[in-house]
């Protein structure tokens, strides 16, 4: 069965060919693991193809399909938002708490723990 | 009397006399415990204008209503005095079997005044006082004093609360230690070492009556639920030292001195590749069932606890990045009894100075940023105060108006407390905590960064509206404080101040609604500022120090954001507004009618500043 990453290298081959972007190119995203999500899924970063116009609720369901291990501790069962306790920044500078909010390709979100206290 | 025993110990260690007196019940409603009623009892005892390091400056230890009652992260205790290190109040928490131990001492509060003609020691036992000689301890680290007195004593549950080598020289960051945790911010150690007074020594068997016990135990036992949730994740698997690489990542992170806000190096110190590398084991304090604390081991197989704020100060704000250097550091602060964040803050200041030619002796010393055999060796000088030590044993302040220039541009404190490890520039509703907090620079009297890493503000932005929040995220802290609660549970409530009214009434009795509880908390916080007002406090003591208002965020994703005073002068108005404080700051008449503070002055002059709580 074809993983994301598959269509991720074959639509960078049409790309690269054509010279141009395909349509309903997909969304292109990073994500970083902090904390507990880091130390579960023993990865700091895993990148994400998303459909166009993708929200962070469908980034987290994503995510969720490629490591399972997060579905209770750090995405919440319904594998639609974040469990409680954690907390979501886009690029480093954003704390996004609307699971509707987009994602735009090239977007660092990282997942890391609601609790700064320290 | 439920929750409390109504009672307060003062000793006088100049006449070696102790005598007990009555707490009153409408004090205890008013201020609670812990934090509040230490801060109430303050203003009562210590004469105004006091020196730190007089006998008549008191020496308080308070416990609060929730102590031993098994509600989880509630075995906590008050260290208050005035701080050697600011001149203000300093107030500090410590925790676990200690705690336990004062509650059962049947009363609810020590008050030490006095200063011992030779090192002493205090034990309270069956509720009679003896003050020991402790010639034999001097020296001894606060581990090593439990150790010996148990062994004196042949009594292995003794609990004892000591001072280090730092205390005995009076060190203005030195600790009040006990069990590995720390009364740690402002110096009360250095009180307790000016006084004489090595150790605290206790055994007790009085509980106080809990009103309610089975509906403690319910409450008890959802709590606990709670907090084994993933809403504590983070306490119970990584610890505090999870904050570096999170910290890092969003360019908040102090380093060399505030000159950068990121650490190149900080992945080798992240939590999480401690986590991997150097994890020992998990500990927890008693009561608790977060158990926060992470021992990790160092090369020669040692463990040490460490947290964020010591991985940060010894470590990134240093410039030191190996793992077994901030390790160790943080050992020699334990074993000497001195707080971590101003031992960092301390010797960052110090390596500026040599590296821009201020202070030749901290470069000959070896202090530069980057460099572990610096600090390894500084720490322990400046306990002692021996050579360049007694200048650093005066804090970043103090020893920048000694040295002149424009050192004290560098000195990284606020009202002469060592700055905590979140970067104010990047987390601007912190800035404003920081700058108006009664401690100084204090991360924990507030929650004000919660504001900023929770996306309800933006955090590169300011507005008057910050001072809303700060005296919000101030009051919750000061209840939290005061009952006492450890804050690492504070996200289990869903309603807090109507849970903790709950759990407050059914251990007193009381009828206590949450509001009430709000305006307690409120109480509490504008009565420190009553008190650094009668102290001496100033409008521009209120403030932040140069380099953060005048140098932008240097490195990482916000590089080139500021803050300038324009900006912090306009949250200060807002907190000031919403604190119903006069546009310089004071407490006004009304806002001590309205706390019910105020009692009119005998002689019938009007003042802002509250008469002694004779009400309550």
């Amino acid at each position: 069965m074809n993983t994301p990453d598959d269509y991720e290298r074959a639509l960078q081959r049409w790309e690269e060919l054509n010279g141009h972007k395909i349509k309903n190119d997909p969304v292109q995203c990073t994500v970083e693991l902090f904390g507990m999500a880091q130390l579960l899924a023993k990865t700091k970063t895993i990148s994400l193809a998303l459909p166009q116009d993708a929200t962070l609720s469908q980034l987290f369901f994503a995510l969720a399909e490629r490591l399972p291990i997060l579905v209770g501790r750090v995405i919440s069962p319904e594998m639609n938002k974040l469990a409680s306790g954690c907390a979501c920044n886009v690029n480093g500078l954003e704390f996004v708490r609307n699971p509707t909010a987009k994602v735009k390709a090239g977007d660092k979100v990282l997942i890391l723990s609601a609790d700064a206290g320290g | 009397m439920y929750g409390f025993h109504g009672r307060l110990l003062q000793i006088d260690l100049t006449s070696g006399k102790s005598s007990q007196h009555e707490l009153q019940e409408s004090r205890l409603r008013a201020f609670l415990g812990g934090i509040g009623l230490g801060t109430s009892l303050l203003y009562d005892y210590a004469p105004p204008g006091v020196e730190p390091f007089s006998p008549d400056n008191p020496l308080i230890f308070t416990s609060a209503p929730l102590v031993g009652t098994g509600l989880t992260t509630t075995a906590k205790f008050g260290v208050i005095t005035k701080s050697p290190l600011t001149g203000f109040i300093g107030d500090s928490l410590s925790s676990s079997h200690f705690a336990l131990e004062l509650k059962r001492t049947g009363v609810d509060s020590l008050v030490i005044t006095g200063q011992a003609a030779s090192l002493v020691y205090i034990l309270i036992s069956d509720q009679k006082v003896e003050i020991r000689d402790a010639a034999h301890l001097r020296g001894k680290s606060p581990n090593e004093t439990q150790a010996a007195i148990r062994a004196e004593l042949n009594s292995p549950t003794i609990r004892v609360a000591a001072i280090g080598v730092a205390g005995e020289h009076r060190v203005r960051f030195a600790t009040i230690s006990n069990e590995g945790r720390h009364a740690g911010r402002g110096g009360a150690g250095a009180v307790m070492g000016s006084k004489n007074l090595k150790a605290i020594a206790i055994c007790g068997d009085r509980v106080p009556l809990v009103c309610d016990s089975d509906g403690i135990a319910v409450i008890a036992t959802r709590l606990r639920q709670r907090s084994l949730s993933s809403l504590t994740d983070k306490y119970r698997n990584i610890g505090t030292v999870a904050n570096l690489a999170v910290f890092n990542r969003l360019g908040v992170l102090p380093a060399h001195n505030f000159q950068q806000s990121t650490f190149d190096d900080a992945e080798a110190l992240s939590g999480e590749t401690l986590s991997e590398t150097n994890f020992a084991r998990r500990h927890g304090c008693a009561s608790c069932s977060i158990r926060c604390e992470r021992l990790f081991k160092s090369l020669n197989g040692e463990e040490q606890r460490l947290e964020y704020e010591t991985l940060f100060a010894l470590g990134p704000l240093c410039g030191i990045k190996e793992p077994e250097a901030v390790l160790q550091a943080a050992r020699l602060c334990d074993q000497y009894g001195m707080d971590t964040i101003s031992t960092g803050g301390t010797l960052a200041w110090a390596m500026e100075c040599a590296e821009k030619g201020l202070l030749p002796e901290a470069q000959n010393f070896g202090l530069c940023f980057g460099r572990p055999e610096g600090i390894l060796s500084a720490i322990p000088i400046i306990a002692a105060r021996q050579g360049l030590g007694a200048l650093l044993a005066e804090g970043s302040r103090r020893a920048a108006l000694e040295i002149g220039g424009d050192s004290s541009d560098w000195a990284m404190h606020v009202k002469g407390l060592e700055l905590p490890g979140y970067e104010p520039r990047g987390l601007k509703t912190l800035a404003l905590g920081l700058a108006v907090s009664p401690r100084g620079a204090c991360h924990n009297r507030s929650g004000a960064y919660e504001a900023d890493f929770s996306g309800e503000v933006d955090r590169l932005q300011s507005d008057s509206g910050r001072g809303a929040l700060v005296a919000a995220s101030e009051d919750y802290a000061a209840v939290l404080d005061s009952l006492i609660i450890c804050k690492f549970l504070r996200k289990c409530f869903t309603d807090f101040y109507g849970e903790a009214a709950e759990l407050l009434n059914r251990v007193t009795g009381w009828d206590c609604s949450a509001s009430e509880l709000g305006q307690i908390g409120e109480r509490i916080q504008v009565t420190k500022r009553l008190f650094n007002q009668r102290e001496g406090w100033r409008p521009q003591d209120d403030w932040l120090p140069p380099r953060l208002l005048s140098e932008a965020l240097p490195t990482g994703v916000a590089q080139g954001v500021a803050l300038t005073a324009t900006e912090l002068k306009e949250m200060i108005r807002g907190y000031y507004e919403t604190r119903g404080l006069d546009e310089n700051g004071l407490v006004p008449l009304k806002k001590l009618r309205e706390l019910e503070l105020f009692k009119p002055p005998a002689d019938g002059i009007k003042s802002c500043q509250a008469t002694k709580h004779d009400g309550y």
